[in-house]
């Protein structure tokens, strides 16, 4: 190590350093804030937000450690340590803070990206090439106690990792079968609700209106976003969401299931495989035409049609309970709720 | 020869020599003008049962043929194919396929490297550097002599694999290209013919002057034979994928060019003569690699490694447009048969594309990667070092937005914990706004990487330094913000609006490679050296990035070639003639990967023997090479200029 | 640095980084999912030796129902590999009548043959018929059966010709030839079903030495499909779905037995709808006077060219092309998926009178605005809907309107 502390080495060392600290930051930083700004305009504060803040704020305070370690104290970070310290955060990163978790497969592909990108990060110029095998080559040739020490516990720890990767790859799992379902089956041309024919190609919501009364474009909307529906003065629109909320979390508890902020987190839906639908996912509701909705409503699991394989879905057939008015003034409020906008023809 | 030694007879005859080479190109052309004739005869007194069939691809009004041949043959298994024990038919001609395709690409490349590289010995002012260019062509030329015999000996292999185990499909074939067959080996015939001439005059033809025009003019006929060649043989690949020139029962015709001249012909050339140049410099770049960290002497070091430099440059060269070309052919297929594309894009193939970007990713960083490396052997070049990392981090961002894939492959449990088939963050990088945008990101920091490779060991003098390293930067900057914030407005646009968004992006990696390119040059000129660039002083690592160049390189070959293939499913010949053999099916990416492999390792130890064969004879040479070649000058090959 | 390195096993070095290299591509291409793609069942021989007539019109209903039971209960009908019924009507039960009806088609047949007509048009392609080659030569009724399936242009019954051919040609897709390519036996099984299915009288029954009469050699069980196969046809309503391509939907939806369709490559021959260049019609017809007649009297509601071909496929008899008759099948909207639809529709509205031109199609005799013409081309055609306000084709507005007065068929 006695060669790196001296002149050019040294400065360009310091220098790394601090750019390393740069990177750290960069990542962990970066996707907070994306998850942050993905996470839609519902609600300003839970826990899975309280928790990010947390997470920003550690990685900070580690960001900050690494320069003070490096410029004020001067005790520079070595690459060999330095390749696996970026590993690691990247592995948390991906694994810990990108929420909701990603699965094994694409962990695998960063991780392997990230791998590659490490070794290339310490070979990336001579001096660093220098600089990352010196230790190694100083463990593996010299002669002294400690050389020899960490050649032992190398020695030791090979084997041991192989003998627990063996273990681990052997021990049974009863993983669920992969299951190919189709989330959302094409719908039938109509149905039939409370012995009234709808076409779904057609059918529009009746509580889609402006002021007076004519029907809303999809879109236009938008303006009521974000605006309370409980005021004296409310629009005729947002006296529709309103009865619609009433239903949502009153008449038929929709939120027991899809959640008090729509996301499918309600206090039962945890116990339900797979998990009720994230209205607040740009994949749902916003993928759909108001008439896609208000058939799952009205019909439910059982009235998925055969392409639904393997109909698991226990969404109840809610015409059961609800009138066709209900559903279509529950389904204006998911929409203004979330602040999408249905799928239209144009 | 000796009768030429007297200059003014030697010129006439060169000229005589080359007139002849180039009345001989046109013999192929006369048996099919006497088939052309003979058919017309035949046709004549046959006329009382004309039967007059429509042509599967060329519709409209008039293109109704003479049905000149029997429908295509239903084929019987066991009874039209042939076996070899237990091995698979298929894969067996597979590899006899995918060798032969190897060295005729590189037989083919390697005189299209050599041509370009004579050429620009010949322009060179320097007189070591010509000898330097000059030799080296020469050198490459020996050991595509070798790789050219081989190539015989593996079309033979591949015609007997395909008459033993193929006989019914073959039989087919030939029969509707019978004067194309006869047409290609007499080409192959003069391909021989001017090979030789080509090699084996080379030291006597190196006047400098008169002569050498006449040399490198055989170069390039030898070139055109190659290509024509080439062409051929693609005719029948895409008859077989976009048939045309037969009747819906495989009916042949009597027109010889609309089954040549099918749909996917062209795009098909083109795309191959690009993959071929950039091959070839792939692997005439490891070729030199590998001398490079066996060599011995300083000398013969830094001549390796300026030799592995050139070849990577020229390959990156074809690359470039590559794309280009496979959007032009993936344009075609879609025209033909939007099913075919499908199958190719989103559908049972889609898979093996993922393998294509897997690809292309390591392409970029390992351009970078030894473009980094081979920083270490300019003087000055430390300055630089800390900016490697940045685009290290800029080309890994990128590379992960390139290989999210948009379909996770997960088990319940990770769909219910994820809450969908979408991540709402990482589902974003999943589409083809991010796909866009990493990929010109990592094309234009490959640029980047090339403008300071360019500068690294020099300061400008010239007077606007200040400016045009602001123009610079505000280019890269501008061009990368552009495509960024295109990749992102994608997002907010429907799709259809969406797809003109790729052509501003392009467009602005394009501006930088060639405005950013011919800027940093100018600025160079008359700029002091802080040294001489240190020929063979890269590190070992490079060396390695470029072997896996082209090892990817090839790898990439084999996979497109395997997409190319299996998107005929089960037909022989596309909707004419059907694969009846146990093995019609599509194979599992996996099994296309090690078939890959397995021939990619295949074709490797093979160059090996003929690099060995090379370097036996190269020995000699390289003990007398001029001292002037080790010193080596700083100059950048003609295409970066 | 004039000592050099030892350079010991530098092939060894290079040939484990390959070696490195390919096993992690090669290990990569395992860990991607595995999707075999098997070829389709090859046809297998039915054995034409063991197989009682009445297996055979049983597989000859099979083709044409796609189902031995076929039930027509409100208005459905089930469609097999042959696609028959789309035209044809079998039954009481089944209506269609875009072609002649084939109940007693048995005893009909045996005297097609003998008409003055049938000599006629024997006489007139005795140098073979041009797109099947085939010379009119039926000497049975079952002869003159199997004839028409492979060249329906042979005999056209009067009244059923394209509009405009003098019926002297068939709108009758050749049966042997793609998109619906029976093969021999096939022909011969679905001949079977012809002539027994209104009494099952198996007395009558010659399909398969009418076959070998009239081709002159004996029927190789060649290609029939397996029983599986056809049964498999049968499951279920074909649905568009949006995985689907327009080739796809409209090979699913049958839309080519009536319509040619540019750049879709199996809707080529279609003779009973009108050619479907949507970019260049829908704006037309929208604004044409029989279309503003329909919308006043509430059947017709489009206003703009993508509503007009959603209206055209979901409800066909909002409004009638003039010059054609009220033949569309009705049931699009129980078999389109909204995505589907949406598919088919954005194929549609991209086909103009270019890509028609380009693909050698035209339009039918009976379509009112007339064979395509350079003119067609030259006016501007990517914005229909705004040319359609330029006094440009305010004068072809005119012309269309003023053929309209007196082109009713």
């Amino acid at each position: 190590m006695k060669s790196v502390r001296k002149g050019g080495t040294y400065f360009m060392l310091k220098q790394r350093s601090t750019s390393l600290a740069l990177q750290v930051l960069f990542v962990l930083l970066a996707l907070p804030m994306l998850a942050w700004a993905s996470g839609g305009g519902a609600g300003w504060i839970d826990a899975g937000k309280f928790a990010l803040i947390v997470e920003m704020g550690l990685g900070l305070g580690i960001t900050l450690l690494a320069w003070i370690l490096k410029d004020k104290l001067r005790i520079p970070i070595p690459k060999l340590v330095q390749a696996p310290l970026i590993w690691i955060t990247a592995y948390i990163a991906f694994r810990v803070i990108l929420q909701p978790p990603i699965p094994f497969s694409l962990l695998a592909i960063y991780m392997a990206i990230v791998t590659i990108s490490c070794f290339l990060y310490v070979t990336i110029s001579q001096p660093s090439w220098e600089e990352f095998t010196q230790p190694i080559a100083f463990m593996l040739q010299e002669n002294t106690g400690k050389a020899k020490m960490s050649r032992y516990v190398t020695f030791a720890a090979v084997p041991l990792l192989l003998a627990y990767g063996t273990y681990s790859k052997m021990l049974p799992k009863f993983d669920e079968p992969v299951e190919l379902r189709t989330v959302h089956p094409a719908p039938p041309a109509s149905v039939n609700v409370h012995d009234k024919i709808l076409n779904l190609q057609t059918a529009e919501n009746p509580y889609r209106v402006d002021d007076s009364g004519k029907y809303l474009k999809v879109g236009l909307e938008s303006v009521y976003h974000g605006k309370n529906p409980w005021a004296q003065d409310a629009p005729k629109f947002l006296q529709n969401v309103r009865d619609g909320g009433v239903v949502f979390f009153g008449t038929a508890g929709c939120f027991f299931c899809h959640g008090d902020n729509l996301d499918g987190k309600g206090p039962f839906a945890f116990a339900f495989n797979p998990i009720p639908a994230n209205f607040a996912d740009p994949g749902t509701i916003s993928q759909l035409q108001e008439t896609f909705v208000f058939w799952r409503v009205s019909k439910g699991g059982p009235g998925l049609s055969r392409e639904g394989f393997p109909w698991a879905s226990a969404m109840p057939p809610w015409e059961k309970h609800l009138t066709t008015n209900e559903i279509w003034q529950v389904i204006l409020f998911e929409y203004w709720h979330t602040g999408f906008f249905p799928r239209t023809w144009d | 020869m000796r009768s030429f030694n007297d200059p003014r007879k030697a010129k006439i005859g060169a000229v005589v020599l080359l007139g002849v080479i180039g009345l001989l190109l046109l013999l192929p052309f006369i048996p099919l003008q006497a088939g052309a004739e003979e058919a017309k005869q035949e046709a004549a007194p046959a006329e009382k049962k004309v039967e007059k069939a429509k042509d599967v691809f060329y519709k409209g009004p008039g293109e109704f043929g003479i049905v000149s041949g029997p429908p295509a043959p239903k084929l019987k298994y066991p009874d039209d194919y042939g076996t070899y024990g237990n091995f698979q038919s298929r894969s067996l001609l597979w590899v006899a396929n995918q060798q032969h395709l190897y060295f005729g690409s590189f037989v083919l490349a390697v005189p299209m490297f050599v041509f370009v590289m004579e050429l620009v010995g010949m322009l060179q002012k320097d007189k070591g550097m010509a000898r330097k260019y000059d030799d080296m062509a020469h050198e490459m030329m020996k050991i595509s002599l070798t790789a050219y015999s081989i190539t015989a000996i593996l079309g033979g292999i591949l015609i007997f694999t395909f008459l033993a185990l193929y006989p019914g499909f073959f039989g087919y074939l030939s029969r509707i290209f019978k004067p194309i067959m006869h047409v290609y080996a007499l080409l192959f015939v003069l391909e021989s013919g001017t090979l030789y001439i080509y090699y084996y005059g080379w030291d006597y033809m190196n006047d400098g002057g008169f002569l050498k025009w006449i040399h490198l003019s055989i170069s390039f006929l030898l070139n055109t034979i190659g290509i024509v060649l080439m062409f051929f043989a693609n005719s029948w690949i895409g008859f077989m994928m976009s048939p045309a020139g037969v009747d819906e029962q495989g009916r042949f015709l009597g027109d010889i060019w609309k089954s040549v001249h099918t749909a996917l012909w062209h795009p098909l050339n083109v795309h191959r003569i690009l993959g071929n140049a950039a091959f070839g410099g792939g692997v005439v770049a490891a070729y030199a690699s590998y001398r490079f960290l066996a060599a011995k002497t300083p000398e013969e070091k830094a001549h390796y490694d300026w030799m592995s430099y050139v070849a990577m440059f020229m390959g990156i060269l074809a690359l470039i447009p590559l794309p280009f070309a496979g959007y032009w052919l993936m344009r075609e297929v879609y025209g033909y048969r939007q099913q075919m594309g499908i199958t190719l894009m989103g559908g049972l193939l889609a898979w093996v594309f993922i393998m294509q970007a897997m690809m292309i990713a390591i392409l970029f960083v390992s351009v970078n990667y030894y473009l980094w490396q081979a920083m270490g052997r300019m003087p000055g070049a430390e300055r630089y070092y800390p900016l490697f990392k940045y685009m290290l981090l800029i080309l890994i961002v990128a590379t992960i937005s390139w290989l999210t894939p948009h379909t996770l492959v997960m088990t319940p449990a990770e769909l219910k914990a994820m809450g969908g088939a979408q991540h709402p963050i990482v589902g974003n990088y999943g589409v083809m706004s991010a796909k866009n945008t990493a990929i010109n990101i990592m094309i234009t920091t490959t640029v980047f990487c090339f403008c300071i490779y360019q500068r690294c060991n020099k300061v400008p003098t010239v007077k606007w330094a200040a400016l045009g390293n602001a123009a610079l930067g505000a280019l890269f900057t501008g061009a990368a913000i552009n495509i960024v914030f295109l990749g992102i407005y994608g997002y907010f646009i429907p799709a259809n609006v969406r797809i003109g968004l790729s052509v501003p992006q392009v467009c602005s990696t394009l501006t930088c490679l060639f405005i950013g390119v011919t800027l940093n040059t100018m600025m160079l000129k008359g700029a002091r050296q802080l040294g001489e660039v240190r020929w063979g002083q890269m590190s070992p690592r490079g060396s390695y990035a470029l072997f896996c160049l082209a090892v990817s390189f090839t790898w990439t070959m084999a996979v497109m070639g395997y997409l190319r293939s299996s998107v005929r499913l089960h037909w022989h010949v596309n909707e004419i003639l059907r694969d009846n053999s146990p093995w019609a099916f599509t194979n599992p990416v996996g099994y296309a990967g090690n078939m890959n492999s397995m021939n990619v390792l295949l074709f490797w130890t093979m160059l090996l023997f003929v690099f060995w064969l090379g370097a036996l004879s190269a020995k000699k040479a390289h003990v007398t090479e001029d001292e002037a070649v080790g010193a080596g000058k700083a100059t950048l090959p003609a295409g970066s200029h | 640095m004039n000592k050099v390195k030892a350079t010991k096993g530098t092939i060894l070095k290079v040939a484990m980084w390959y070696i490195l290299i390919l096993s992690v591509f090669a290990g990569i291409a395992n860990w991607l999912p595995q999707i075999r793609g098997d070829a389709p069942e090859a046809a297998v021989a039915v054995d034409l030796s063991s197989i009682t007539p009445e297996k055979l019109a049983a597989m000859g209903k099979m083709i044409v129902f796609g189902t031995e039971n076929p039930s027509f209960g409100g208005g459905g009908v089930p469609i097999g590999k042959g696609q028959c019924p789309l035209c044809h009507m079998f039954f009481q039960e089944q209506k269609a009548d875009r072609c002649p009806v084939l109940i007693g088609e048995e005893g009909r047949s045996n005297n097609r043959f003998k008409e003055e007509r049938y000599k006629a048009f024997a006489s007139r392609l005795a140098n073979g018929e041009p797109n099947s080659g085939v010379k009119p030569h039926a000497a049975a009724g079952g002869q003159y059966l199997i004839e028409s399936e492979y060249c329906p242009n042979c005999y056209v019954v009067e009244g059923f010709g394209i509009k405009g051919t003098n019926d002297q040609e068939s709108p009758m897709p050749i049966i042997n030839k793609p998109p619906i390519l029976l093969t021999d036996t096939e022909i011969v099984a679905v001949v079977s079903f012809l002539q027994t299915k209104d009494d099952g009288d198996f007395t009558k029954w010659t399909a398969r030495d009418s076959w070998e009469k009239y081709w002159g050699k004996p029927l190789k069980a060649d290609a029939a499909p397996k029983e599986g196969e056809a049964k498999a046809v049968a499951a279920g309503p074909p649905i568009a779905l949006d995985t689907d391509t327009p080739e796809q939907i409209v090979q699913k939806m049958t839309c080519f037995a009536c319509h040619k369709i540019p750049g879709i490559s199996i809707a080529k021959t279609g003779m009973i709808g009108p050619l479907l260049i949507e970019k260049t019609n829908a704006p037309n017809r929208i604004k044409s006077p029989e279309y503003q007649k329909a919308v006043k009297e509430g059947k017709a509601h489009a206003s703009t060219p993508r509503e007009y071909v959603i209206e055209s496929i979901m409800h066909p008899d909002a409004f009638i092309v003039p010059g054609f008759a009220d033949d569309m099948i009705k049931d699009f909207s129980h078999k389109f998926t909204v995505a589907g639809l949406d598919k088919l529709v954005d194929h549609l509205l991209q086909q103009d009178a270019a890509a028609a031109v380009k693909e050698g199609l035209d339009r039918l005799p009976n379509e009112k605005e007339g064979p395509l013409k350079k003119a067609d081309l030259s006016s501007p055609e990517g914005k229909p809907v705004k040319n359609a306000a330029t006094p440009k084709t305010d004068e072809k507005q005119a012309s269309i309107s003023g053929q309209g007065v007196g082109g009713k068929f």
